[in-house]
């Protein structure tokens, strides 16, 4: 079926349905982590395809932003420190321009959710999250082939050490269950016989290593299908599998568009045939849904809670707090304690996400971030954040700081209430009435709301 | 009885909230506050504490059927010797680092449930787990959780506490959603505060009042995403006031060991309940149980987190002389095949013990041991008792819920409680 004739078609502003502010911002919140004022101007002028072609593609990083990373990367493998790793990677999700990849980085981070409580290794986390990045908008096989030699995968889920006299059902059974198909594709028989496939694999040297002597050399029957497999013929075989592309698809559904419904299935079909149809290639899958109709439509607008890095990381990012009073490891601790502790995810189901993301300990804990972060914390070194200097930044006239902030960070989405309160704060517009302002805005609960 | 709006301007969840509320209080939120308004009922009811072991409990590396031949030939890496175990009978032993049990045995504090499952099992942690959670045997992510279910049953008094509190800084467990109420997850006291940080100069009551109002403008619609966080919202205001209130009451807990995450949280249920909270029922858990690899060391110190903590809260309750209306229950997903795997581990399998601890229960080893010579296809032991006749016992005779109407049937309920 044409895309043109489903709800996948491509997005045209038309004056009825005009490209403003609220689906720029929508685009960059689901997209990415939030955006500048100055990005959001750029983007609403310049239009749609623009605003995506920009995050497809990219500005090459300057040599110097290279060498940062790097040096911050460096430091991680030396001195061997969880904190250290999370705090590199929230550089990254603050300063990378290829903010979209970071995004889906960090779904496939929960998508493949593996935790360092029981990796145990710094530099193996630091290398699985460099896989994710690099395969993030690729074919899918080949991140999945990447995953199954990869060292934190193969420690994390008992791939390492799994062999033929006996197999390890860990990382066959989560294969099919969280990785590729979702339960009801498969038979326990499945398992096993993936599991007998899947042995063979060490860590060695820090690479995933096979062993042709410690692999089950037998025929197995997978899913149908008999023959002396190894790891890539389970990879192959999943693939050819319908159930396959849908569950992806469904997937980068609940994280790009909606988590309360499900897509029905005239939504999820075409676009898991786009998949299919496309060697598996993620970043055309994710191109067609944010260029879509459906993608901008007022009814998916607002309807994902904000994960804590999106909403921490996004905070920061839109006000453009300046990079010296950014305290990458007090945000780290601060995502951790609101529930998405990076590298060490729950379970191997990684975040359920949605609703599970507020509960009063986390709300709490959302609010107090926020607290200090616009009045300054003595203990995490921040610095009150200061509205004078953003509006001097972004050339906002002194009596217009209170509404462009309104704008920035929720368009027009609060309550009519709300919106009194807070442009009564920010009359005045000294440094604290703003603050007061601006704490008014990050408290409505629509701020809570992607 | 709907609290007065007295009652409700003393939560301290500020006035302007109830006042942006108008004339009616939303219903959600005077349920709540009336449980959490500033001079509570003094909790003198019973209490369940819920313990989930999260990843599967290798039940027969718990409970360990040392005579069993089969038993040590299947588990040449991992199995406990006669020596190896506390014996509870000529069949069966505890893991000895589960000496703590062996205590609570001897004090008639410990019921163990044998070959607790359900038909067809299912090997997934998560569709296990839901079943668990919601004893349903085909549920799906909106299936109301058999607590919340039960606790749907209960009248509201005036004056009562939030009905029940999930203590943890996850996710809030299946057991507890669904129901008409929401339930709050409370990590520690420290962390339970609202800091709302403005500073003196720049007038921080209007502004406390000013965010109150925002937060309960009440935009959404019923059922939207953005109701929920309204209500999430105004809910942890109330809670967090409430549980203030209570800071530094029924403190003076020792024996708790420092180092193990449980013994901390259930100092707190231990402390929320000597300080008159008439809540009812409290969830927690300890992960790690997912034993593939290497499994000995890890299950060891799992078990004995697990027995220390539990004697620890135990003991502390008795000497507060709370201790015969508070009952424990410990169970997991599932348990794990009778035969470890090269990996010196053990894959996911089916039936395993629960355990019931506390002064109300009939002590000692309840249902068959596992039949090892009669496993399923998967090599699996099969189940004897279903999960959801523990349930209907512990709703009947210690909740006073009716547990036909929560569990959709009618369970054989299991002698695990004295008749008071």
């Amino acid at each position: 079926m044409p895309l043109a004739e489903t709800p996948w078609e491509a997005y045209r502003p038309t004056p009825q349905d005009p490209w403003d502010l609220r689906k720029v911002a929508h685009l960059h919140r689901r997209a990415g982590f939030g955006a500048t004022w100055a990005k959001l101007q750029r983007n609403l002028k310049d239009g749609p395809d623009a605003g995506v072609e920009r995050l497809l593609k990219p500005r090459a990083m300057s040599a110097d932003e290279k060498l940062i990373l790097d040096s911050l990367r460096q430091g991680v493998l030396e001195s061997n420190d969880a904190d250290r790793l999370k705090a590199w990677w929230l550089y990254r999700i603050q300063y990378d321009p290829d903010t979209l990849r970071e995004k889906l980085t960090l779904f496939w981070h929960g998508h493949f959710a593996t935790s360092n409580r029981k990796v145990g290794s710094i530099s193996h986390m630091l290398s699985q999250n460099e896989l994710l990045r690099r395969h993030a908008l690729g074919p899918f096989g080949e991140l999945l082939t990447g995953i199954v030699g990869d060292p934190a995968m193969l420690t994390w889920l008992d791939g390492a050490g799994s062999k033929k006299e006996k197999p390890n059902e860990n990382f066959g059974r989560e294969f099919l269950e969280l990785f590729t198909l979702g339960t009801g594709h498969y038979a326990e028989q499945d398992v096993r016989e993936a599991a007998r496939a899947f042995t063979g694999w060490s860590v060695d040297d820090n690479k995933g290593k096979f062993s042709a002597m410690d692999h089950d050399k037998g025929n197995k029957t997978f899913l149908k299908q008999t023959g002396e497999w190894q790891a890539a013929d389970i990879v192959r075989i999943t693939l050819e599998q319908p159930a396959c592309a849908e569950f992806i698809c469904r997937k980068l559904y609940r994280f790009f568009i909606s988590e309360t419904e499900d897509p029905k299935p005239e939504l999820l079909r075409p676009l898991a045939e786009e998949l299919r149809g496309h060697s598996y290639e993620i970043g055309h899958v994710v191109s067609i849904i944010l260029r879509s109709r459906h993608f901008y439509d007022k009814a998916v607008c607002r309807q994902r809670i904000k994960g804590p890095v999106e909403f921490s990381a996004g905070l920061i990012h839109a006000l453009e707090v300046p990079r010296v009073n950014v305290r990458l490891p007090a945000l780290a601790l601060a995502i951790d304690r609101q529930g998405q502790e990076l590298f060490y995810p729950p379970t191997v189901k990684g975040w359920d996400g949605g609703k599970t993301w507020l509960n009063s300990t986390t709300v709490l804990e959302r609010g107090n971030w926020v607290n200090h972060l616009i009045w300054g914390n003595a203990d995490f070194g921040l610095n009150p954040f200061n509205p004078l200097e953003w509006a001097h930044r972004n050339k906002v006239p002194t009596d217009q700081i209170t509404a462009r902030l309104l704008e920035l960070l929720l368009q027009d989405d609060a309550g009519p209430k709300a919106r009194n309160l807070i442009l009564e704060a920010g009359r005045t517009g000294t440094a604290d009435d703003l603050r007061k302002a601006l704490q008014r805005i990050v408290h409505c609960p629509e701020f809570q709301l992607a | 009885m709907q609290p007065t709006r007295r009652d409700l301007l003393r939560l301290g969840i500020g006035s302007a909230t109830l006042l942006a509320c108008g004339n009616v209080v939303p219903r959600f939120l005077a349920r709540s506050a009336s449980a959490l308004e500033g001079q509570p009922l003094n909790g003198k009811g019973r209490v369940l504490v819920v313990l989930e072991l999260t990843g599967g409990n290798d039940g027969l590396n718990t409970v360990v059927p040392y005579a069993d031949d089969i038993y040590h030939k299947s588990r040449p890496k991992l199995h406990l010797t006669k020596e190896q175990v506390r014996k509870i009978d000529d069949h069966i032993g505890l893991h000895s680092a589960l000496h703590a049990f062996g205590d609570l045995l001897q004090a008639q504090q410990l019921a163990i449930v044998q070959s607790v499952g359900y038909p067809n099992p299912n090997r997934s942690h998560f569709e296990s787990m839901a079943i668990w959670h919601t004893a349903d045997l085909k549920p799906t992510g909106d299936t109301p959780g058999w607590l919340a279910r039960g606790l749907d049953t209960k009248p509201v008094a005036a004056g009562s506490d939030v009905p029940a509190l999930h203590v943890g800084a996850d996710l809030l467990p299946q057991a507890l959603q669904g129901g008409e109420r929401h339930i709050p997850s409370v990590a520690g006291l420290e962390q339970f505060r609202r800091r709302l940080n403005v500073p003196k100069s720049a007038g921080p009551d209007e502004q406390r009042t000013a965010l109150d109002q925002i937060g309960s403008e009440g935009r959404g619609s019923s059922g939207s995403l953005l109701q929920f966080v309204e209500r999430s919202t105004l809910l942890t205001y109330a809670s967090s006031a409430r549980l203030e209130s209570v800071m530094g009451k029924g403190g003076g807990a020792t024996g708790y060991p420092e180092s193990y995450g449980l013994a901390q949280r259930l100092k707190l249920v231990a402390q929320l309940i000597k300080a008159g909270l008439t809540t009812s029922l409290y969830y927690t858990h300890v992960g790690g149980f997912d034993t593939h690899a290497n499994q000995a060391g890890t299950h060891e110190g799992l078990l004995r987190e697990v027995g220390d903590s539990l004697k620890a809260f135990l003991d502390n309750l008795k000497k507060a002389g709370a201790h015969d209306r508070v009952l424990v229950l410990v169970f997991s997903e599932f348990g794990r095949r009778l035969a470890e795997n090269g990996s010196a581990g053990t894959d996911h399998g089916t039936a395993a013990p629960v355990f019931l601890l506390g002064a109300s229960v009939q002590p000692g080893a309840h249902g068959p041991r596992p039949n090892l010579h009669d496993l399923d296809s998967e090599g699996d032991p099969k189940h004897a008792i279903d999960f959801r006749q523990v349930y209907a016992t512990l709703l009947d005779e210690w909740l006073s819920c009716p547990s036909a109407k929560v569990l959709g049937e009618k369970f054989d309920r299991l002698s695990l409680l004295r008749k008071v």
